[in-house]
């Protein structure tokens, strides 16, 4: 037995002299890039009674080992396994490290105690022999050393927290020679992988923090009166519970006569708080309830924790074990938890979604094969048939252009709002529901069903507390995220001119029972409507089928009219799609290929709304031209079908920086304003069938849509005449080489190609899209 | 060393666990010695006559079973609590290693160990798989099949849940939850003193109304809710605390109740991870620890001294305590129990009187759509396969006998029960009917529900009546709620096993307020409806967990839950016998062999799985066009449902390859129901002519 203790002893003095000697000399650059002694630093801060912290990070100790003193390299995972004991040394390595106070700090009641206690001290070894010190409680005996001292719990003004590794070494066979990345972060242990084997061990844990004690006192050192000698006697307490001191032997053996006499006055206290961590959702397997935690904080750590923190923990997993009489109660068991070292809160914030390297991975491999927009559009509802457009704005929609705001207080909105109009029947709710799945935080409600207080926001009396408090309803629900409304026409009056507000100025107002505020509301709608006679008029303006006010219209961004049309191919294809889902076989979109899965959809979408691309001056040339020509051909038609408004611009901008962010590019092409412009005005042909026709009539423009299919689809930027001959064939309204011509020459003439002509006879050869358009386009 | 002996393994399994430890565990690691304990037991008790000889773990049974005993015990996962570590093995001063595997107590050695191992353990909170009738239960354990008499079952409740005479704390709903049966049992009438919870109407309602296993007119339920809640109230008058404390109450959710027949199963080792809501068999140790019985009764006079002293503090004048509100009984601060029993560990851990306790050695996960085990008169796979088209209609009667001689309504029921979530869409589930059967508006007509809910009882193993009242549906806890005090899931009635039918009885809802409460429980019910979704509130997230359960709605007019069924059916009741023709007993009762058989045939033809082969496929699509012209308002959705009743059609009569004749049958019996709705909405029509185009207001649901 003293053998041991002396091994003991040695190799607690060997290891407190690697941790001295690391707390003296750790050198490390801070803010300024200055190599400053880090440590010593805190140390004198401490000293000056400034700070109550020591924070010893393990990656800085692994840094300093492996540089000064590699053979002790064992001590690192010693302190990771056996943490709670080299607490206790690092303590006493930082005691012995303290330097010398600056200045001199203000004395209080604990320096009082402190100085009278010493002076009794000195007085009674004087006086030679007494009792007083510190009383080991364990059963091992009086230590020797620290009779007649002061323990050092006592005096100690300080906690000791070690800092796990935050980055780990790689090792050798991994290392990239390309980077020069030593290191790579350390994997969070997963709150399932806290086992038994975990046990005194130092972890980190993450998860959501589900409720805290209130911090209460906690006792650490306790004095005593001799009443006999007038000593004083003090008790280290280690764990939650201790044995007075009346119950066990003197230090010298014999029995206490007259039981000492506690002193709470000068006994040492504390902070404790307790507090359970649940495991985060992300974290839970399939079809398993969320795991729980025990927490354990003390002394400066505490009241760092509040209910409903995502959190990442350090600490050591350790057992309560019930001896004595409780052991008779509570059997065999053990309860754990975890003493917390460290905590770091979880960035909070709406891009949750953590998106795996593999997701990443497969993000990339669409992009490189190519005709992503289509694709990721034609996912969105695969089982509804057709309707490629309106799927492609909303997939825009759910992407988002870019909010700005501007430092005088004006903020353009970002959110491209939709709203799809048509018979019923048409699967639009079905489409508005797919949206609501799909998008990353998104609400479905019915106009008719909820009432202004469910759209916007209640204020409600809590039962409890009898306070007034607001409840958001749904648009404040999909604060950043999309609100389905569908019947948008059977809205009442009431809510539809909430709906105003939240659509331009992003906010709601309310003035309800003595509190007046607005609340953010930054959401995009998505609102679907039945026209008011039951059917679409087709001889009747949009204004007047759509039972909503112009000033409502114009805020929408796109409007769509999906019209019920009788096709007996669509209704066998519909039919095909659901039976393939009763067969067991998943549905295949010849055309694009095959569909992307949603998950996928959905990180691509997160992805890709974090991205914030700017419009470069040279596009603004072109927009404003084609707004002009909007506004023109509105002008043109004289029957106010169309609202095209200056807000048609921001429309214009908002979905061309959407096409843009979809691309991960940081600047707005114009690839993204002609998808963006041909949105637009298919949008505006669904409600006029007839600028539809029109615009098919045109024969030039047939030519050039059909060149320009075909280069995108074929990724070739240059097409040959025969080719272009050969795409014109099947249409027969055109007179072929006539319209080629013609086309060629206008489009050359605003530079959308360059026209490479035979040298000899003149004759057009093939004609050429500027590279990084078709390589952008999607 | 021979194998123990199948009387051994029963009588003194500890003694065989623990020679085989000494065998196999060397250093005192569980993994060497977990192998061979599994294997010896399987070997062992590889022989059904041997599983059979295994006494059987029910809450009936439980009381004769000595501790320590082996026994099979199957039962539904309700919840599954944080892994525990506990003292698994010690070494003696002699260098031997000990288990103390399966068993609760510290053995007497332990003292002088020299080395000790912890081991963990994980706990799955058990209960009994929800059904109406026993006869499922009867048929595993062997044992002939309870009577279901309401005073047995009251008497069952009252045995089980009533050790303590105080007046329980509200969130302490231990001894609440198992003395409620005995309030809603109809023997409260005669004044057991139920210690009812006072405060809380709800709390007595709660688990009146949440369909309990024994079977209790609704009507009973309600009666007896209110005469509880009016017993409660006189008796716990002193203990109540101030009348705001009262409204807070209201807002105070109830905390997890234990029923009779939970169990707590330990695995021990790594085995099969099992999912919420798996149906488990269990072959282990069983374990009574009275010192859980003892630290509960403490908690709970600690906690009543603490009310009792908060009480007072509150009372204005109550100054000093004269004879000590701390004081008296609870004064006494018992020293010997601090914070070992925590609401946490108590939570975890509820006495063995409440909460059965069970070790396990093997555990079986029982595949969802498993046929109930073999009755001794069942017939055999071939017999069975042979005479599937006279069973399909011995099932028709019985189930058209149930609802007033309606066949059309018997096949759509029939359809729904044989319906499973065959597959997931993008989160939508495929492959169930949801049926609503409207019965007719006049209220002196017969309610079909109680019939259809015994007569669905006595055919299908698992199913839940939901009985959809004011007071119910504002009582809430229909789905899940995690309760962080005891680190327990508050039981909801929507927790169902994979192929349950759930039947909801909307005929007693009447007009009135839905508290907040009210609408989560609707929103639960509704999501389970759309999107066979449990939603469990962990109270920081909400995590779904998938069901797979058909509803069947009774409705007077049309169900609340609307658009949310497949099939909305008037139900047309055969008319009865002109007066004066000799009165005809309706043959409602199925001989009891008949009944067997029945069961087995529902048990074969839920297994099944129906292809859809590309051929067939082509010919629907066809039919789809077809029907598009023929009927209006014929869409996607409409198809989606005809399909999948046409598949179930045809695993209805035992052929597991779809072909065009149940598509015809589909179409027959789709045609008949839209006869029926035009013909249900025209007389209200009819008598509602001056209103002007009351047609228009009522959308049939076609």
């Amino acid at each position: 037995m003293a053998a041991n203790a002396e091994s003991d002893r040695t190799s607690w003095d060997e290891e407190k002299g690697v941790l001295h000697s690391f707390l003296l000399n750790f050198q490390s650059a801070d803010e300024s890039g200055k190599l400053v002694n880090k440590y010593m630093r805190t140390l004198q801060a401490i000293a000056n009674r400034e700070c109550k912290l020591l924070n010893v990070y393990l990656d800085d100790l692994r840094d300093y080992l492996a540089e000064v003193d590699p053979a002790r390299q064992r001590l690192l995972e010693d302190i990771q396994s056996n943490t709670m004991r080299y607490v206790g040394i690092v303590a006493e390595a930082a005691d012995d490290a303290m330097p010398p106070p600056e200045g001199l700090p203000q004395a209080d009641i604990f320096d009082r105690l402190l100085e009278s206690r010493s002076e009794r001290l000195e007085h009674m070894r004087a006086q030679g022999g007494g009792n007083s010190g510190l009383v080991d409680t364990s059963t091992a005996g009086v230590d020797a050393a620290k009779a007649g001292r002061l323990p050092a719990a006592l005096t100690r003004r300080y906690d000791v927290f070690f800092v796990p590794e935050e980055r780990i070494p790689i090792p050798e066979e991994d290392l990239d020679p390309s980077s020069k990345e030593r290191t790579a972060p350390c994997p969070v242990t997963r709150m399932r992988g806290v086992n038994a084997a975990l046990i005194g061990k130092l972890v980190r844990v993450k998860g959501v923090v589900t409720h805290v004690t209130d911090v209460k006192p906690l006792a650490s050192v306790i004095t005593y009166t001799d009443e006999e000698s007038g000593s004083e006697l003090y008790q280290e307490v280690l764990g939650r519970t201790f044995v007075p001191i009346e119950a066990q032997k003197k230090p010298d053996g014999g029995k206490w006569v007259v039981a000492p006499t506690m002193q709470t006055k000068g006994s040492k206290f504390i902070k404790f708080q307790e507090a359970r961590l649940q495991e985060s959702a992300d974290e839970v397997p399939e079809g398993a309830t969320p795991r729980t935690l025990s927490l354990h904080l003390r002394g400066e750590v505490t009241r760092s924790l509040k209910a409903g923190d995502n959190v990442v923990l350090a600490g050591v997993f350790l057992p309560e074990p019930f001896s004595g009489w409780k052991a008779m109660r509570a059997g065999l068991l053990t309860s754990t938890y975890l003493e917390v070292m460290h905590v770091t809160q979880a960035k909070a914030g709406y891009a949750d979604m953590t998106i795996t390297q593999d997701q990443i991975d497969a993000i990339n491999a669409l992009g490189a094969q190519g005709n992503v927009f289509e694709r990721l559009a034609a996912s969105i509802a695969p089982e509804i048939y057709g309707m490629r457009e309106v799927k492609k704005a909303l997939l825009l929609q759910m992407v988002g252009g870019v909010t700005r705001s501007f430092p005088d207080g004006m903020k353009l909105r970002g959110d491209i709002h939709i709203c799809l109009m048509g018979d019923p029947g048409v699967a639009k709710s079905q489409l508005l529901k797919h949206v609501a799945k799909v998008a990353p935080r998104a609400v479905y409600t019915t106009g008719k069903g909820s009432s202004g207080v469910g759209l916007t926001a209640a204020v409600l009396r809590n039962q409890v507390t009898k306070e007034l408090v607001l409840e958001g309803g749904a648009l404040v629900l999909a604060d950043r995220g999309i609100c389905c409304i569908d019947e948008f026409d059977k809205m009442e009056e009431g809510d539809r001119t909430n709906i105003h507000e939240v659509m331009e100025q992003q906010t709601v107002s309310i003035a309800k029972a003595g509190i007046t505020t607005t609340l953010n509301t930054r959401t995009t709608i998505l609102a679907a409507a039945n026209p008011a006679f039951g059917r679409w008029n087709l001889k009747r303006s949009p204004g007047d089928n759509i039972n909503m006010p112009p000033a409502l219209l114009s805020r929408f961004d796109l409007m769509w009219l999906l019209l019920d049309k009788q096709d007996l191919e669509q209704d066998r294809r519909l039919a095909q799609h659901i039976l393939s889902v009763h067969q067991g076989v998943v549905a295949k979109d010849d055309s694009v290929g095959d569909l992307v899965a949603p998950e996928l959809l959905r990180a691509y979408i997160s992805l890709s709304r974090r991205q914030a691309p700017y419009v470069p001056p040279e596009l603004s040339d072109y927009v404003v031209a084609h707004y002009c020509a909007l506004r023109q051909r509105e002008r043109d038609d004289m029957d106010g079908r169309s609202y095209v408004t200056p807000r048609t611009l921001l429309s214009i901008l908002r979905l061309a920086q959407a096409v843009a962010k979809l691309r991960f590019d940081e600047e707005v092409s114009r690839s993204d304003v002609d998808a963006a412009l041909a949105l637009m005005t298919n949008s505006q042909a669904s409600i006029t069938p007839d600028i539809e026709r029109r615009v098919r009539d045109d024969p030039i423009s047939r030519v050039y849509q059909a060149v320009r299919t075909h280069a995108l689809r074929t990724r070739q930027a240059e097409v040959s005449v025969e080719t272009i001959r050969q795409l014109v064939a099947f249409d027969r309204e055109i007179n072929k080489d006539a319209a080629i011509e013609q086309c060629v020459r206008e489009y050359e003439g605003i530079a959308v190609w360059a026209v490479t002509r035979d040298a000899t006879t003149g004759a057009i050869a093939s004609v050429r899209f500027p590279e990084e358009d078709i390589a952008l386009a999607l | 060393m021979q194998h123990a002996g199948l009387e051994a393994c029963i009588r003194r399994p500890l003694e065989v666990v623990q020679e085989l430890f000494i065998q196999h565990g060397g250093d005192g690691s569980p993994d060497a010695a977990n192998a061979a304990i599994t294997k010896h037991f399987e070997a062992v008790l590889s022989n059904p006559a041997a599983l059979q000889q295994v006494p059987c773990l029910t809450a009936a049974t439980a009381d004769n079973i000595p501790s320590g005993t082996l026994v099979r015990f199957r039962g539904m996962v309700q919840d599954m609590l944080n892994p525990e570590y506990y003292l698994g093995a010690y070494q003696l001063p002699d260098g031997g290693w000990r288990t103390t595997q399966c068993s609760d107590a510290p053995p007497a050695d332990l003292a002088a160990a020299r080395d000790t191992r912890v081991w963990e353990r994980r706990p799955l909170y058990c209960a009994r798989v929800p059904s109406e009738a026993g006869w499922a239960e009867a048929r595993w354990t062997g044992l002939p099949q309870e009577p279901a008499t309401p005073s047995a079952a009251g008497e069952r409740g009252a045995k089980r849940g009533r050790p303590f005479s105080e007046e329980p704390r509200s969130a302490d709903r231990a001894s609440a939850g198992a003395a409620a049966p005995a309030a809603a049992a109809p023997c409260c009438a005669h004044g057991a003193a139920p210690p009812a919870a006072a405060r809380d109407q709800d709390a007595a309602a709660a688990p009146a109304a949440a369909g309990r296993d024994a079977k209790q007119a609704k009507v009973d339920a309600a009666a007896a809710a209110a005469a509880a809640a009016g017993e409660g109230e006189r008796q716990g008058r002193d203990q109540d605390a101030p009348r705001e404390e009262g409204e807070g109450a209201e807002e105070q959710l109830p905390g997890p109740t234990c029923e009779p027949g939970d169990c707590i199963v330990y695995l021990h080792g790594e085995g099969e991870a099992f999912k919420l809501h798996d149906v488990v068999e269990v072959v282990g140790v069983v374990s009574v620890v009275p010192g859980l019985a003892a630290a509960a009764m403490a908690a709970q006079r600690r906690r009543a001294a603490e009310r009792r002293a908060g009480a007072d503090a509150d009372g204005a004048d109550a100054g000093m305590d004269v004879d000590g509100g701390a004081g008296g009984e609870g004064g006494v601060v018992d020293e010997m129990e601090d914070d070992v029993w925590g609401e946490a560990e108590l939570g975890a851990h509820p006495p063995t009187s409440q909460a059965l306790r069970l070790h396990a050695l093997l555990a079986r996960r029982v595949a969802p759509r498993e046929p109930p085990p073999r009755a001794p008169c069942s017939l055999k796979p071939e017999e069975l396969r042979a005479s599937v088209g006279a069973l399909r209609a011995g099932a028709l009667r019985a189930l058209a006998a149930a609802l007033g001689g309606d066949e059309l309504a018997a096949e759509y029921v029939l359809a729904a029960a044989i319906g499973n979530v065959h597959k997931r869409v993008d989160g939508t589930p495929h492959g169930h009917v949801h049926v609503n059967l409207v019965a007719p508006a006049d209220p002196a007509a017969p309610n079909p529900a109680a019939p259809l809910r015994a007569a669905l009882a006595a055919l299908l193993p698992c199913v839940r009546a939901l009985p959809l009242t004011l007071e119910a549906v504002n009582a809430g806890g229909w789905a899940p709620r995690k309760d962080h005090a005891s680190g327990r899931l508050v039981r909801g009635v929507l927790q169902l096993p994979q192929g349950a039918v759930l039947l909801v009885d909307e005929t007693g809802m009447a007009a009135g307020a839905i508290g907040e409460r009210g609408v989560r429980s609707l929103q639960a019910l509704q999501r389970v409806l759309a999107d066979q979704q449990l939603p469990v509130d962990f109270q920081f997230y909400s995590a779904d967990y998938p069901l797979d359960a058909a509803v069947i709605t009774v409705s007077r007019g049309r169900s609340l839950l609307r658009d949310a069924h497949h099939v909305v059916l008037p139900l047309a009741p055969a008319p009865a016998p002109a007066a004066g023709a000799a009165a005809q007993p309706a043959p409602a009762v199925v001989p009891p062999a008949e009944l067997e058989a029945l069961r087995d045939y529902f048990g074969f033809v839920r297994g099944l799985q129906c292809q859809l082969d590309e051929a067939v496929a082509e010919r629907l699509a066809g039919a789809f066009a077809d029907a598009a012209r023929a009927e209006p308002g014929f869409d996607l959705d409409l198809f989606n449902a005809r399909v999948t009743l046409a598949k179930l059609l045809s695993l209805s009569a035992g052929q597991d390859r779809f072909d065009m004749s149940s598509w015809e049958r589909a179409m027959a019996l789709e045609a008949a129901r839209r006869e029926r709705l035009a013909a249900a909405t025209q007389p209200r029509a009819a008598a509602a002519a001056p209103a002007p185009a009351p047609a228009a207001a009522v959308q049939p649901a076609a």
